[in-house]
């Protein structure tokens, strides 16, 4: 009787090359060729702008201790805009074929003949100087299938030994942006990104565990710290008992104070605040700017530079992101707008991109401390689903996460039920006791902000979820 | 203003706003209804219910907001429907046309709206009379919001059904109570609406005053809530009497009426202020436009010239510069159009400029691009900066004569260079308003009696 080979484990490297060279990401070379063929292809006057991204992701993700998904893909995109005398037309198109790229071209144009030219529109912008930050990491950049499948292997092999169930997500990326156009605008860099994020729970269902961050490099992620920290948080949170939702003293991780923060990053819109009404609003036509906004401890800055923070220095239509202090020391600084806001409003034809990477500034209080220092609180891991309910006051709600503590007379006493939040970042930000050392968090855009103990954090129900 | 109105000028400003991108990867995948992204197909939830592919025909028709601008389709409420708007409708029919039956509750009322644009009024109508006969519509106040939902949509196709609307306005009349008003105020609105952009100005009168009516039934809270709908019900009751007087004393009237009726709701008090300020100028002699520049196809420095009659166009832009240009040609030496530009600081995205840099761009703009055949009032904007920065620009003296803090666009001034008339918006419906206008006082004796001598003119 023939037995059947035993299955192999998705653990175990394939036997073959990792994708690589250039169909990972498109080179600058590759852009410049690339937009040289649609200029060719181009006709009928007017100018010409592409957006090329090319993104490069090798992904490892389990579930339950076992392998679900791995791979390498590859997506490049253009998006071609023409602009013939302010009336513009824009195609999207991941197919670079002759045949695709005029097709895209002939239905930019097709789309130009319902507009016509607009006096008020802002015309695609000429050449730009950029900073220049380090966003490359070869060693997120080299780390191919076999050293992923390992390294999520040893990660989910703790929590197996433990009887526990582990899930995780290893991601490793690299990303080209380019901007080209008529006008001169000549943009082009690359960056590599890397995030790993591990959940562990116990087979009861009781208890749930979740450690997380991204870096552009792979080798700053401690990817065993953190999957051991998901692992402990799992067996602490395990058995919670429910307690009366209400305000406490609430000591928040990194992560979920970004959470809370992002909500307010998005809303640094200069024309909504002046024309809508946002948080930013002062009343009708005026917005906060000159006004405190958070507690004077906090200041919101962004900067391309920032070695732990870079990001790609350039907005998706080729405009420089540059320095800014958003909020400094509490007061609202500055808040972003386009060049046709800055022509019409300012003076000037400078436009202030938010790229939506922020770092928030903290303190040094470790989150132990924060701990001993609370006479009755909550220690909270981060938050699920968090939605803004009111946008003027960015009233959210949402529910805890991963871990929800007891603290009593400077002590964790046990994990409570989790529970749901009715609460605003600018009522809990201006209502700080304590700030720890910024770090950087699980977050799309790069972000860095500190562990953070609120007062009178509003939990306004029991939430059934682990 | 209508409503119809300023959902048009949401539109176009959402349509600034949002990012152009259209999809296109193994094949052309359309998305979007901003400007400069391709028209919208019936997809995604399109598939699945009906209201969605009703959102798909809209998308349909706001993605041609501009083309209809340029062909005044649509805004005169007489014109057919677009062929990419009957297409996404036949698109929906086949979708849910077959499936009629097994449609129930909130998807009757946009199968109905998909039925009228594919010429199936029977369909329509019998789509309309099963959701009436659906016992959650028992309550009359929702009753007769529905049916002011209905009596919309059959005004809102084309051509607009007007009889069939009457016919569902008839039954949300015969409702009884407070609750029934607010149905009954936005019925008889959309009524009035329909006939201001067919130019009936009896009937826009009649319903007017009819969704009036319909506002003094209202209860305290709703007063507040459509205090708005109510104002603009008189406003155009103004506007009809302004258009048949060319003088201050009738429209004033009906807003003094507005005052007694509306004045104390939140809001309605400077309103009605604005306006009335407004109606003031009919009537008086217009002042004579100053400009720091003159630009003049005839050489023409003064506006208003006695003997002739007037078009001020404050707003000059690709929109109405059309119509003006034609306005000024039909009309020949009878006639002096001027355009009235305050400088901005930039121009089609160059700056920042000064004035005397924006002054080429302007003109190179509006002689040479749009090839105007008026003169062009220049004047540099002063301005002021606001601590944060922004710059508060300060009324020049053609504002301060003419638009008032009001946004006008075109003021008519008859031959001995008196206010007629004056619109705050510009939509192609107005040109063969305008033309009537000055049709009107080309023909009309002189009248000295009329005016008043507060004005420059001389």
């Amino acid at each position: 009787m023939t037995r059947s080979r035993e299955p192999r484990s998705l653990f175990d490297p394939v036997d073959r090359a990792a994708a690589e060279g250039p169909s990972r990401h498109m080179t600058r070379e590759d852009c410049d060729a690339l937009f040289k063929r649609i200029q060719q292809l181009s006709t009928g006057g007017g100018d010409l702008s592409v957006r090329i991204d090319s993104y490069w992701t090798g992904n490892f993700r389990w579930a339950r201790n076992t392998p679900t998904t791995a791979g390498d893909t590859a997506n490049h995109r253009v998006s071609i805009t023409r602009d013939i005398r302010g009336a513009m037309g824009n195609v999207q198109t991941n197919k670079f074929d002759d045949a695709s790229l005029s097709l895209a071209l002939r239905t930019a144009e097709r789309v130009i003949q319902f507009y016509g030219e607009n006096p008020d529109s802002t015309p695609l912008p000429g050449k730009q100087e950029y900073l220049k930050p380090q966003l490359w990491s070869d060693t997120t950049y080299g780390l191919d299938a076999e050293p992923r499948s390992n390294a999520a292997r040893a990660l989910a092999e703790p929590s197996l030994q433990a009887k526990l169930l582990s899930a995780g997500y290893l991601e490793v990326s690299a990303h080209a942006a380019a901007v080209l156009s008529t006008t001169g605008m000549d943009a082009y860099y690359a960056e590599t990104g890397a995030e790993f994020s591990a959940t562990v729970r116990n087979p009861s269902g009781t208890g749930s565990g979740w450690a997380g961050v991204s870096n552009q490099d792979w080798g700053k992620i401690d990817a065993a710290s953190l999957a051991e920290i998901a692992r402990k948080k799992c067996v602490d949170s395990a058995d919670p008992r429910a307690i009366e939702p209400g305000r406490y003293t609430l000591i928040m991780e990194p992560q979920a104070v970004h959470q809370m923060m992002a909500q307010a990053i998005y809303q640094l819109d200069r024309y909504a605040a002046e024309n809508f009404n946002t948080v930013y609003t002062l009343r009708p036509g005026q917005s906060k700017i000159g006004l405190k906004v958070f507690d004077e401890r906090i200041t919101l800055s962004t900067d391309p530079m920032d070695p732990e923070l870079g990001y790609i220095p350039f907005d998706y239509q080729g405009y420089p992101y540059r320095p800014v202090k958003w909020v400094d020391k509490g007061i609202l600084k500055e808040l972003s707008y386009t060049r046709q806001y800055a022509l019409s409003q300012l003076g000037h034809g400078t436009p202030l991109p938010n790229p939506y990477s922020y770092r928030m500034s903290g303190g040094d209080t470790s989150i132990e401390e924060m701990i001993a220092t609370t006479k009755r609180g909550l220690l909270v891991t981060r938050f699920n689903g968090v939605n803004v309910l009111h946008g003027p006051s960015l009233l959210s709600t949402g529910t805890s996460r991963d871990g929800l503590w007891l603290i009593e007379n400077g002590k964790i006493k046990f994990p409570v039920k989790n529970m749901r939040f009715t609460e605003s970042p600018m009522f809990i930000f201006n209502n700080i006791a304590q700030l720890g050392k910024p770090v950087r968090v699980y977050s799309g855009n790069p972000t860095i902000v500190p562990p953070v103990k609120v007062m009178d954090f509003n939990f306004s129900s029991l939430a059934d979820a682990v | 203003m209508t409503s119809m109105q300023r959902e048009t000028r949401t539109m176009r400003t959402s349509a600034r706003a949002l990012i152009l991108v259209a999809g296109l990867v193994a094949a052309p995948v359309w998305s979007g209804m901003a400007q400069g992204s391709a028209p919208p197909e019936p997809d995604g939830y399109s598939k699945y219910w009906p209201g969605a592919c009703v959102q798909a025909m809209s998308r349909s028709r706001s993605f041609y907001w501009r083309a209809r601008q340029d062909t005044a389709l649509y805004t005169s409420a007489r014109d057919t429907l677009l062929d990419d708007v009957r297409r996404v409708a036949r698109d929906c029919k086949e979708r849910f046309g077959a499936t009629t039956a097994s449609l129930t509750g909130h998807d009757l009322i946009p199968l109905a709206e998909v039925l009228l644009a594919t010429g199936d009024d029977a369909g329509a109508k019998a789509a309309v009379d099963r959701r009436l006969a659906e016992p959650d519509l028992k309550p009359v106040g929702v009753r007769a919001w529905t049916l002011a939902q209905v009596v919309n949509i059959f005004l809102d196709t084309r051509p607009a059904r007007v009889d069939v609307a009457r016919g569902y306005l008839r039954q949300l009349d015969a409702l009884k109570g407070a609750d029934a008003a607010p149905g009954q105020l936005r019925g008889w609105y959309a009524l009035a609406d329909y006939y201001e952009h067919v130019a009936d100005d009896s009937a826009m009168v009649a319903a007017s005053e009819e969704a009036i009516k319909a506002g003094k039934r209202l209860n305290d809270h709703d007063r507040k809530e459509f205090a708005g709908t109510i104002f603009n019900a008189y406003r155009n009751i103004a506007e009809a009497e302004a258009d048949r007087t060319g003088d201050a004393a009738a429209p004033r009237k009906v807003l003094a009426r507005a005052s007694t009726d509306i004045g104390k709701l939140p809001r309605m008090a400077g309103s009605i202020a604005a306006w009335d300020t407004l109606y003031s100028r009919y009537g008086k002699k217009g002042a004579t436009v100053l400009a720091d520049v003159w630009i003049s196809a005839q050489n023409d420095t003064l506006f208003p010239k006695a003997g002739k009659l007037t078009v001020l166009n404050f707003r000059p832009s690709r929109w109405n510069i059309p119509a003006t240009r034609r306005l000024a040609r039909q009309a020949g030496d009878s006639l002096d159009v001027a355009l009235v530009y305050s400088t901005v600081g930039y121009f089609r995205g160059l700056g920042p400029l000064t004035a005397a840099a924006e002054v080429p761009e302007v003109r190179k703009y509006f002689f040479d691009e749009l090839k105007i055949n008026s003169s062009l009032a220049i004047n540099e904007t002063k301005y002021k900066r606001l601590p944060d920065g922004r710059r508060m620009p300060e009324p020049n003296v053609n504002d301060k004569a003419y638009r008032t803090g009001m946004g006008v666009s075109i003021v008519v001034l008859d031959r001995e260079g008196i206010v007629r008339r004056i619109w705050t918006y510009w939509s192609n419906a107005y040109e063969p308003r305008i033309v009537a206008t000055l049709k009107k006082y080309s023909q009309a004796a002189t009248s000295s009696t009329s005016g008043s001598s507060e004005g420059r003119h001389e």
